[in-house]
């Protein structure tokens, strides 16, 4: 895809400096938490990049 | 993809995502959050941002009327993490069950869009498979074509 369609396509997404970071929050920690488990248990589709992948 | 979406505001990171649905309920930010798991594995969360609490809720279901909107938007987060991340997997699964499902149900109404851009692959009954519509999948897995 070229550049500029790409530029065309992302146009409803704007870059901000000093964002709130949400990272640390305890929802996303909790559903990062969720999804190792999930991972660890069942694993990754065969194809994979993840070393995870079965 | 050319469906209706709200305009998004993104770190320059591009790993936080914010977004304000607008309907009957009002105006209602919502956060999509890139998270690593390891290596080019990253989970994508996603919910409502409670002032009052001051925190992240997902276990409220707005009913702002914009459902299809929000996934789309939601989608076009993905695709813009996915610009910077070029190899990047992306896992997700809904909090509940009936969560997920909604999911499963935004994918299966946008799948022709969506799959222009990702492989989708859905894991139930034990096992990963490709992504068809009504089947409620426990979790998805998002890759770039």
């Amino acid at each position: 895809m070229s550049t500029n369609a790409t530029k065309k396509r992302q146009s409803n997404i704007t870059l901000v400096h000093g964002m709130r970071d949400y990272s640390k929050d305890p929802l996303v920690i909790e559903k990062l938490e969720r999804a190792r488990a999930f991972i660890a248990k069942n694993g990754l589709p065969k194809n994979s990049k993840s070393k995870k992948g079965k | 993809m050319n469906l209706p979406k709200y305009q998004v505001s993104a770190d320059d990171e591009r790993f936080l995502y914010e977004f304000f649905s607008e309907g009957p309920k009002g105006s209602i930010k919502k956060t999509v959050i890139y998270s690593e798991i390891e290596d080019g594995l990253f989970n994508l969360a996603f919910g409502d941002w409670n002032d009052e609490l001051n925190k992240l809720d997902d276990s409220i279901r707005s009913n702002n009327g914009d459902r299809d909107k929000i996934l789309a938007t939601v989608a076009s987060t993905a695709i813009d993490f996915t610009d910077r991340f070029p190899q990047a997997e992306i896992f997700t699964e809904g909090s509940t069950p009936a969560r997920t499902r909604l999911y499963q149900i935004g994918i299966s109404n946008n799948l022709v869009e969506i799959s222009e851009d990702f492989e989708i692959q859905g894991y139930i009954d034990h096992e990963w498979q490709p992504f068809r519509k009504g089947i409620n999948y426990e979790a998805f897995l998002i890759q770039r074509k």
